[in-house]
């Protein structure tokens, strides 16, 4: 009977959460990174991460949880790489403070394609505000930036995006 | 215009990982959480401090009490032994009895009263003043040397002295009517861990619901949890059947809860016909 009770205890319950909820973690991160090794990587730190979690006493073990950790991961790897890029960035940050209205039906595929191409900082700005469809607020809060400069990246993220779409609709280059 | 940046949205969709990488990052999981239980560092024997060695139900009419918990959890009272303000229970795996006099310090009627094993009193009631409660002299009693405490948020329980070599109760309850479970809602469940932890040498982790902690160790079980409950402790009665027992208590006077499948088992929360809330638990 003790059996029973302590198996609802905590350090069972990630391990259950795990065999639950790998999937929903993994599918959101190579749905949005695009590679197998790097949403491998990021499934192992997010989950390592939740044990972190469960030690300190802060875990909510939940799917929703998990997915808020492995958004972290997700930013975390596009800004370590944009530190590697920042020579990159500064061309891509030209300032568009004026935005066309652009209406132009996206192709998915294609737009997923661009989204490659992009400065990570302006990657990971588009996928929080439009993959994942999270208010500007909270986008400026997984950032760490203000309202107002989460607005402006948005605009000059999705500059670039518009470049690199047109870019690549063009023929060869 | 809808905005063409919309087509980005991506749902949450579930993927299936490769199965070699799924085992391997299981493993390293499953070895993580257990480097963070440190098992190691607080020999077992350790763990017998802070064991619930008696527990009063502490209610306006003991008589009233007697006849509910007879029909309820089937349980018997010493022979011989007249009505009056206390009652002790026979036969159950954890010693426990009822009380109409003055409540213990610390403790609300309709409330229960813990009374906590411990090696060396003395040493515990002075640890439990240096924690910023209050603990009263060690007094001799038919049963033991015992100590009346508060904790450092004005909960009230009990210190017990008892032998090393002293049986523990059960975990969860061994026969119906045991008590399987213990809840302290005590007010500030990360205070009451300190308190208690430093206390006890209790180690406590986060548990099902917000606000709860798992209690390492001791026997019964116990959760703190630091949800605003009417009563400072709430008991766990192990029952056979459930849907039965669940049918005596509201013929009996009180009121119980649909049962509801939980991790460890089915339960129902209810109140008995003096207002004293308690949880049962086919598990």
């Amino acid at each position: 009977m003790s059996e029973l009770l302590r198996a609802g205890r905590d350090e069972p319950d990630l391990l259950a959460l795990y065999d639950r909820a790998l999937p929903d973690v993994y599918g959101y991160l190579l749905s949005r990174c695009g590679s197998t090794a790097v949403a491998e990587d990021l499934t192992a730190e997010t989950f390592l991460a939740a044990v972190t979690a469960v030690r300190a006493g802060t875990a909510v073990l939940s799917v929703a949880w998990l997915i808020g950790i492995a958004r972290h991961k997700l930013i975390d790897h596009w800004r370590a790489r944009s530190r590697e890029q920042r020579h990159l960035e500064t061309a891509y940050d030209a300032p568009a403070t004026v935005e066309d209205p652009w209406d132009e039906r996206l192709d998915a595929l294609r737009a997923q394609q661009t989204l490659d191409l992009l400065a990570p900082q302006h990657r990971s700005v588009l996928t929080l505000r439009y993959l994942d469809d999270l208010p500007v607020p909270q986008v400026a809060a997984e950032l760490g930036r203000t309202r107002h400069a989460t607005e402006a990246l948005i605009v000059r993220a999705r500059a670039a995006f518009r470049r690199a779409y047109e870019g690549s609709s063009g023929g060869d280059d | 215009m809808t905005d063409p940046f919309h087509v980005l949205r991506r749902p949450l969709v579930r993927l299936a990982p490769d199965p070699a990488f799924a085992a391997r990052l299981r493993d390293r999981v499953q070895h993580a959480l257990a480097e963070g239980v440190p098992m190691t560092t607080a020999p077992q024997l350790a763990t017998t401090e802070g064991d619930v060695a008696y527990l009063s139900l502490q209610l306006p009419d003991t008589g009233r009490a007697r006849e509910f918990y007879r029909a309820v959890l089937g349980w018997r009272f010493g022979a011989g032994e007249e009505p009056g303000h206390s009652a002790q229970v026979d036969g159950q795996s954890l010693p426990l009895g009822i009380w109409d006099g003055p409540p213990s310090p610390g403790i609300r009627t309709p409330g229960v009263l813990l009374v906590h094993r411990v090696a060396d009193i003395v040493a515990s009631t002075t640890t439990v003043r240096s924690l910023g409660g209050t603990a009263g002299p060690p007094h001799q009693e038919p049963y033991g040397v015992v100590a009346d405490c508060l904790d450092d948020q004005g909960n009230g329980f009990s210190l017990l002295e008892l032998p090393p070599d002293a049986p523990r109760p059960p975990v969860n309850g061994a026969l119906p009517g045991d008590v399987a479970y213990i809840t302290i809602s005590p007010g500030d469940e990360q205070r009451a861990s300190q308190f208690y932890g430093a206390l006890f040498g209790w180690r406590s982790a986060p548990g099902n619901v917000p606000g709860g902690r798992q209690v390492e160790g001791p026997a019964p079980m116990i959760g703190l949890w630091g949800g605003t409950g009417r009563q400072a402790v709430t008991l766990m009665y192990l029952v056979d059947d459930i849907t039965q027992a669940v049918a005596r208590v509201r013929d009996a006077g009180g009121t119980a809860t649909q049962p509801e499948p939980q991790p460890y088992g089915v339960t129902s929360q209810c109140t008995d016909n003096q207002e004293m809330t308690f949880t049962l638990g086919q598990l």
